[in-house]
Order: structure tokens, then C-alpha cells, then sequence
């Protein structure tokens, strides 16, 4: 068998080990919106216009980032698991087979998981309220719900130009995609290595990457102000180009994984 | 075969090594009792031989292939069965369906064979299955795989007596000419029929590597009076039946089988 029947074979192996747990997860997500319009919709709302606008934008952008953060570290659960370890890291294929049939899961798979399980929720919604839950503006009416929902729009919008709409929508998805695929490979690098170091580690190192974060965004707000288009380009194809070392360094943790828990991995 | 290069094994900088500086080779088609008291680091070699851990220094080669690449090639040749191991909650059957595919040269007609020998039927749920039972079942799984090296760490453990009966009887049944089974076990009377070669560990080193033929032929396994309790023997254990004796054998003296708890107890106390 070649790499691509072995990544199918894999796939199979973990839908028919693990789907409950995809369902689980998907059913938390879709509990976690519904939650969510539960608490904003009807009594923030009420409380102020403003904070409503501003919570709910900021609370479904924490939720989505957070519940990918969360899900696609879980996929390699197994491996800080002795005895799923001793079963996941024998199982014969290679480990660039393993870590890629994951790698696709978390990156494809697991913003199709929590999307599908908002827009669920937001149907529902709909279909018991009567209103649609949409920030999106610039789209049409029965696009909104997919543009809101994908939730790359904020990320996108350093790469928007004067297209026609379809242009747009592609180019727009594409580099936002491209731009989250940056955090989901460092999603999948926090689910191989930090976790067995720890949540301390994690949570302290976490805390530091928000703080470069911050200040680079701070720095390309200035940067924005005096030099636009090289704000622009940095931005668009600096972000994406994030994934490349992510990916490496989550590739190498995976390939050194070994079944004791409390030893650090070694890059 | 499999070669283990001058590893050096520790859980972490702080704690003591597991292995120093520890070699050992394994050759094909043959039964290895890996023994040692609690600590010794049975269960660490057989991951490490496994590619499970990764030798802080030295390597391990497995048909020549360095095993903590975890190739798919040698994992194929490769199956573990831990002493302690969690099993999805699904029939047997889909178990069988769902991992087979992985191991090329899997058995129907073994797996048949070996859990009609432990009175197991195929279609029930394993998550279900009592201890031993899974246990039981997970062996039949790694026998039917046709590996050419099966690890097993305390394969007796939580198997009743009838059952070990049976395990003796599955294992020497279906070991073939190409087959290599390790097994690390506290239970020397469970295994000691079926071992080609002995290796005992004790502190990270090896305080014997020797072949059941060899040591059968050099030594003398029996119980004697007090009376004669010669020169050549090398060490004695008061029992109801008498004194169990490790002695030289001498050329006259009929081979005696294995008492593999005497020879353990013996190589602990003095150099053989």
C-alpha cells in the first residue's frame, strides 16, 4: 500500500475507534452556542446595544479559537496516554503516515467540525427565534450565515481589494484560510509537545505568544499608519508562512513522542 | 535478529539510569524469558525494543533497521502485548476488522484456533471481557498477526490457572520457524516449558544470557538429602521436599529440566 491508501486506512482506524468522541465534541459545540445565544442574546442584550455588539463578536471569535485550540490538541490525546500510546505509536505505519493523517484531520477537519456544529446551532436558532445571528454586512442575505461562521473575516480583511464580489469571496476565504492555518499548525504543535510537559508550561508559554502577538499587532497598527502596503503584504503572507515552522517543530515532537509522560521532548 | 547497541536509558536527567551502557543480541526462531526482580527494567527494554522509548544514548536494530525510526516496515514485523492496556469498546470482530488491515500477514485460521483454545467466542463485545479475558483475546489478536517478533510483558498475569494451561498450549502451537518471543515475566513456573534462552537483569545489567541448552547442559537441576550435598553443588534451597540443588553436572549425571526459580534465585546470590 502506498501513503495515501495507508492515510485512508488511517482514517478509517480512527473513525472506527474514536467516533464517538467526534460526536461528542461535536454535540459540546453545538451545546456550547446554543449557551452562548442563550446568555447574550437575551439578557446582555437587554443590558446594553453596545456591549451586546462588542460581547458577542469578541465571544464567538474566543469561543471558535478556543474550541479549535482545544480539539485539535485532543487529536493526539493518544499519545500522552500510556497504554493508547503503547497502542497508537505501534500500530504499523510510519510516522510521517500518522502524523499527517492527524495533521489533515486538524486542519480540515476540525474547523468543519466546529463550523458545522455553530451553523447548527445558528439554524436552530433561527428556526425556533426567528432571527438570524449575523455580524456579516457586505454579504447577501442567505450568505450571511456561512461568511459569519467561518470567522476568518477579521483575519481577511488586511487582504481585501476592489474585486467583483466572487473574486472577492474566493480571494478573501483563501487568505484567511491561510492565515488560520498558521494557528491550527500551532494548535497541533501544542497538542503534541506541551501537554506533556504540562499545563503550567503550556499556559506560561501561551501567555508569552499572546504577548508577542500583541505587540506585533500594536507594531503593524503603527506600521499600517506610515507604510500600508508593506503592512499589508507582511501581514498576508507573513502570517501564513507561520505554518511552516509550526508544522515542523509539531512533526519533530510527534516523531521523538515516546510513552512516558513526564519527559520532555527534545526537538 | 535484534541487536541492542550500548544504550543508555533513564526516565528523566534526575532520576537513575534503567540501562547503562547495555548490550544484547536476540536472534530469530527462539523463546526469551526476560526475567529480573520489580525495577530491573523488563518492561522499559521491551519498550525500548519496541521503539516506545527512545535510548537516551546507543541504538537498537532490528533486522538491521534502527527501531525508534518506527517504520512501517519494522512495526509490521513487530506486536506488544502490555501487561496493562485499554481495548475500544466494540465487538471483537470489529476489532479484528479494524486493526488487521495493518499487519499483512494476519491469520484467520490462527486467531480461529487460538480463541477456540481459550474458549472465547469472536463476536462478543471485548470491553466486556473480564481482565483475563481481554487479555486472553489481545494475545490471540498478536499470535494472529504472524509477526516475526512478539513482545509480551507478563502474559500470565491475571490468567487462572486453566487459562495458563492453555496459554502454554496456544504459544507452542503456533510459534513458527521464523517467529521471536520475548517475554518479561515475574511467573517462572507459568513460562519455563516453553523458553528457548534465558536472560536475567539486575540493575541495569545482565547477570545472565544463556541458553536453556546450554544451562541444562552445564547444570544439574535436583532435589538431594544432606547428606548429598557434595562438592559440585553450587547452591541449595531448603524446601518440605528436601534441598533444592543447582549443582555442575558432571559426565555421568543424567540431564535434569529446567528449575528456572532455582536458577534465578542461584544467579542472584552467586556468579555462574
Amino acid at each position: 500500500m502506498n501513503t495515501i491508501s495507508y492515510i485512508l486506512q488511517l482514517w478509517r482506524f480512527y473513525w472506527r475507534t474514536e467516533k464517538y468522541q467526534y460526536l461528542r465534541l461535536f454535540l459540546i459545540c453545538f451545546a456550547i452556542f446554543l449557551v452562548k445565544v442563550a446568555i447574550l442574546d437575551f439578557i446582555l442584550m437587554r443590558i446594553s446595544s453596545v456591549a451586546y455588539g462588542y460581547s458577542q463578536y469578541a465571544l464567538i471569535h474566543q469561543i471558535y479559537w478556543i474550541g479549535t485550540l482545544i480539539l485539535i490538541s485532543y487529536l493526539f490525546d493518544a499519545i500522552h496516554h500510556k497504554q493508547r500510546a503503547i497502542s497508537y505509536l505501534s500500530l504499523p505505519a510510519s510516522n510521517a503516515e500518522k502524523f499527517l493523517s492527524r495533521f489533515i484531520m486538524g486542519v480540515v477537519g476540525v474547523p468543519i467540525l466546529v463550523n458545522v456544529a455553530l451553523l447548527a446551532g445558528n439554524v436552530v436558532v433561527t428556526l425556533f427565534l426567528g432571527t438570524m445571528d449575523t455580524l456579516a454586512g457586505n454579504q447577501p442575505e442567505w450568505m450571511k450565515i456561512f461568511f459569519y461562521y467561518c470567522l476568518y473575516g477579521n483575519l481577511a480583511n488586511a487582504v481585501m481589494c476592489d474585486t467583483s464580489f466572487l473574486s472577492y469571496f474566493i480571494y478573501n476565504l483563501f487568505w484567511s484560510y491561510m492565515m488560520a492555518l498558521a494557528f491550527y499548525s500551532f494548535f497541533i504543535w501544542f497538542g503534541i509537545a506541551f501537554r506533556r510537559a504540562g499545563w503550567i508550561y503550556a499556559t506560561i508559554i501561551i501567555f508569552v505568544l499572546m504577548a508577542i502577538l500583541v505587540f506585533v499587532l500594536d507594531f503593524m497598527g503603527l506600521l499600517h499608519q506610515r507604510a500600508p502596503l508593506i503592512a499589508r503584504m507582511m501581514w498576508s503572507y507573513g502570517v501564513p508562512l507561520l505554518s511552516i515552522p509550526f508544522t515542523y517543530l509539531a512533526y519533530r515532537s510527534f516523531c521523538r513522542a515516546q510513552i512516558v509522560t513526564h519527559k520532555f521532548v527534545t526537538l | 535478529m535484534i541487536e541492542v547497541q550500548n544504550i543508555s536509558f533513564s526516565y528523566s536527567s534526575k532520576s537513575a539510569p534503567v540501562f547503562d551502557e547495555f548490550c544484547l543480541q536476540m536472534e530469530q526462531n527462539k523463546v526469551y524469558g526476560l526475567l529480573g526482580e520489580n525495577g530491573t527494567g523488563k518492561s522499559t527494554l521491551l519498550y525500548l525494543l519496541m521503539g516506545l522509548l527512545r535510548p537516551d544514548k546507543g541504538g537498537i536494530l532490528v533486522d538491521g533497521i534502527d527501531v525508534s525510526r518506527r517504520k512501517r516496515e519494522t512495526l509490521q514485523q513487530m506486536y506488544i502485548v502490555p501487561e496493562e492496556f485499554d481495548l475500544p469498546r466494540m465487538r471483537f470482530t470489529d476489532y479484528v476488522e479494524t486493526y488487521r488491515p495493518f499487519y499483512p500477514a494476519f491469520s484467520d485460521d490462527i486467531l480461529r484456533r487460538c480463541m477456540e483454545e481459550f474458549h472465547l467466542p469472536l463476536d462478543a463485545r471485548i470491553d466486556q471481557f473480564s481482565m483475563g479475558n481481554k487479555k486472553k483475546a489481545l494475545m490471540s489478536f498478536a499470535l494472529a498477526t504472524n509477526v516475526r517478533y512478539l513482545l509480551m510483558d507478563e502474559p500470565t498475569n491475571g490468567l487462572d490457572v486453566p487459562s495458563k494451561k492453555q496459554f502454554r498450549k496456544v504459544i507452542a502451537t503456533t510459534m513458527t520457524e521464523e517467529r521471536t518471543l520475548i517475554m518479561a515475566t515475574h511467573q517462572l513456573h507459568d513460562v519455563e516449558a516453553l523458553l528457548d534462552h534465558v536472560i536475567i537483569l539486575q540493575r541495569s545489567q545482565l547477570l545472565l544470557n544463556a541458553s536453556v541448552a546450554d544451562l541444562c547442559e552445564k547444570y544439574t537441576f535436583d532435589i538431594r538429602s544432606n547428606e548429598a550435598l557434595t562438592d559440585e553443588v553450587l547452591y541449595t534451597e531448603r524446601t518440605p521436599q528436601g534441598n533444592a540443588t543447582l549443582s555442575l553436572r558432571q559426565p555421568d549425571d543424567e540431564e535434569t529440566p529446567l528449575n528456572l526459580e532455582l536458577l534465578f534465585n542461584a544467579v542472584h546470590q552467586i556468579s555462574l
